[in-house]
């Protein structure tokens, strides 16, 4: 357990220190903010950009906003996560660090759960900043309006932000570089959301965590649908952490 | 009480056995010089003792405990140094060692104290900047600080000089000389000279197999006076001469030393007293110079090798 935490501990500040985490904090942080300016801007930007041009465009509202936001965190910030991520194990073995460490006390598995918790951190700490940031501007800008279920839709993208830190970490610990591994991520995450997207699978498929937010804010689902959602994006992450921590533990250094 | 047991060790590769059957034993307070030539096995060894290679059979114990692959279980015994260790680079050489003693689950008085210990001995103590910007030398000397850490009983050292400029190499020697009687130490090298200087017992690897093991000086004696040095005039007939000499069944190796000269390990030394005259007297050269000489641990390890 000592040896997990330090090893935490120096995943934290070297997050820090060779500003991946800090590139991912920055990202959020953009996002979160510009989302709700955006969604406000629009209608200006496009009366700009069609001069002459009659364009009938609804006022903008706080739906608008969470719906930029959403639409950014599920796509731009998941390929930024995934970019970041997926280089966390296969650096460290390519390059020979790990071998340092791991003829120490600490355990293979503490070596990729360590990974994980600070990869989870950093993911924590920037999606909650960078969600306050939004939902500030969001009210600040749409004072008026009220939306349904936002934690739990706030939630459910931190999950589907924590699924795809599992699937990084996994195709890490599988491929012997970064390209390999980058590409494997984007491929296994790909591959989560085609089998999602399959009638029968649908509704509980945890593809959900990161496409019906807004459903959940607008009311049109009801927070019990995105239960079993909730239950599969769990499992599947404890499952893709296990598969890392088997497969590290049988792989040659 | 052997520190290191290895028994029937084997690792295959496909088709490759890189390491064939190994049976070794290091005892404690020794500095065990780990010989062989580039692909003879030595890393692969080192890589299974360390448990990050899975053998393919055999048993390794350390002080008793077997050593399972994956398992950091019997690392609680070994300081290791890879052949070329690379660090954290954002972290200063103090902020290593102290991430390597919380790890070996030492506590704060005992880290501070062994940091500064270490740090003096390899010559770090006034180093302030990120091990990033180390040269290879400071970097094996960290190495070795790192692997001292937790005052382990067994250092395993994988070729520590080879990559080094001669004074970078002198330090590392000097630095595992200190080390003698306090820690037994595993260094693999196929740079002789530097077991030569700081080992006192040696077992040279060959095609992942143990073909020579023992106390230096044993080895020494052993093959004592089995070399001899012949110089002859006629630089342009010396591949003639050493064809001919090739053909003798107790010449097991040569190797030239200059335009004019050889150098000859025999397996019988007599057989070839009797021997080089007739040969130079058939072959109408003049012999200038013949020599017994005392073995080095080159003539050895070439005649070993050769012999296998």
């Amino acid at each position: 357990m000592n040896s997990f935490l330090v090893f935490t501990a120096k995943e934290l500040r070297e997050q820090l220190k060779t500003f991946k985490g800090v590139v991912v904090l920055v990202v959020l942080l953009i996002f979160g903010m510009t989302s709700p300016l955006l969604a406000k801007l629009t209608p200006e930007i496009l009366k700009l950009a069609g001069a002459g041009v009659k364009i009938q465009i609804p006022t903008p509202t706080y739906i608008d906003a969470y719906a930029q936001f959403f639409k950014n965190i599920g796509q731009m910030v998941m390929i930024v996560v995934i970019l970041v991520f997926s280089g966390g194990v296969v650096s460290e073995t390519s390059k020979g660090t790990a071998q340092m460490m791991l003829t120490k006390r600490l355990s293979r598995s503490s070596f990729i759960l360590s990974k994980f918790l600070s990869d989870a951190c950093v993911w924590t700490i920037s999606y909650a900043a960078s969600a306050g940031l939004c939902i500030c501007y969001t009210v600040y800008l749409f004072p008026t309006g009220n939306p349904a279920h936002l934690f739990l839709s706030l939630f459910c993208m931190w999950l589907f932000g924590i699924m795809t830190i599992a699937v990084s970490l996994l195709t890490s610990t599988v491929f012997n570089n970064y390209a390999l591994s980058a590409v494997g991520a984007f491929c296994l995450w790909g591959l989560i959301s085609l089998i999602s997207s399959i009638p029968k699978i649908t509704d509980y498929a945890p593809s959900a965590l990161g496409g019906d937010n807004m459903g959940l804010i607008s009311g049109s689902i009801a927070p019990a649908a995105l239960r079993v959602p909730i239950l599969t994006g769990v499992l599947i992450s404890a499952l893709l952490l296990l598969a890392a921590c088997l497969l590290f533990r049988r792989r040659e250094l | 009480m052997p520190v290191l047991e290895i028994k029937g060790l084997t690792k295959r590769y496909g088709s490759t056995n890189a390491v064939d059957g190994l049976n070794l034993t290091v005892e404690k307070g020794s500095v065990f010089g780990f010989l062989g030539l580039n692909g003879a096995g030595k890393t692969t060894t080192i890589r299974m003792v360390t448990g990050l290679a899975n053998p393919t059979g055999g048993e390794i114990s350390v002080f008793g405990d077997r050593v399972r692959f994956g398992s950091a279980a019997s690392n609680r015994h070994i300081g290791f140094l890879p052949d070329v260790p690379e660090f954290y680079g954002f972290m200063r050489p103090k902020e290593y060692l102290t991430l390597c003693g919380k790890l070996c689950g030492m506590n704060s008085a005992q880290i501070a104290r062994r940091d500064e210990e270490l740090l003096s001995l390899v010559g770090l103590a006034d180093v302030r900047r990120k091990i990033g910007g180390f040269s290879r030398g400071m970097r094996q000397r960290l190495g070795i600080a790192q692997a001292l850490m937790h005052e382990p009983e067994l250092l395993i050292l994988d070729e520590p000089t080879s990559a080094l400029d001669p004074v970078g190499r002198k330090e590392i020697l000097d630095i595992i000389s200190t080390l003698k009687g306090r820690v037994t130490v595993l260094f693999s090298t196929h740079i002789l000279s530097d077991v030569q200087r700081v080992c006192d017992t040696i077992g040279i690897l060959h095609h992942g197999r143990l073909a020579l093991c023992g106390s230096l000086d044993e080895i020494e004696k052993r093959y004592a006076g089995r070399s001899v040095r012949l110089e002859m005039p006629v630089p342009e007939r010396m591949q003639e001469l050493k064809d001919r000499l090739s053909e003798l069944p107790f010449v097991r190796g040569i190797r030239e030393e200059g335009p004019t000269q050889l150098i000859l390990s025999c397996s019988d030394i007599s057989g070839l007293d009797y021997a080089i005259c007739p040969l130079f007297a058939r072959m109408n050269l003049p012999l200038l110079h013949f020599e017994r000489m005392e073995s080095n641990l080159e003539d050895v390890f070439i005649e070993v090798i050769k012999g296998e």
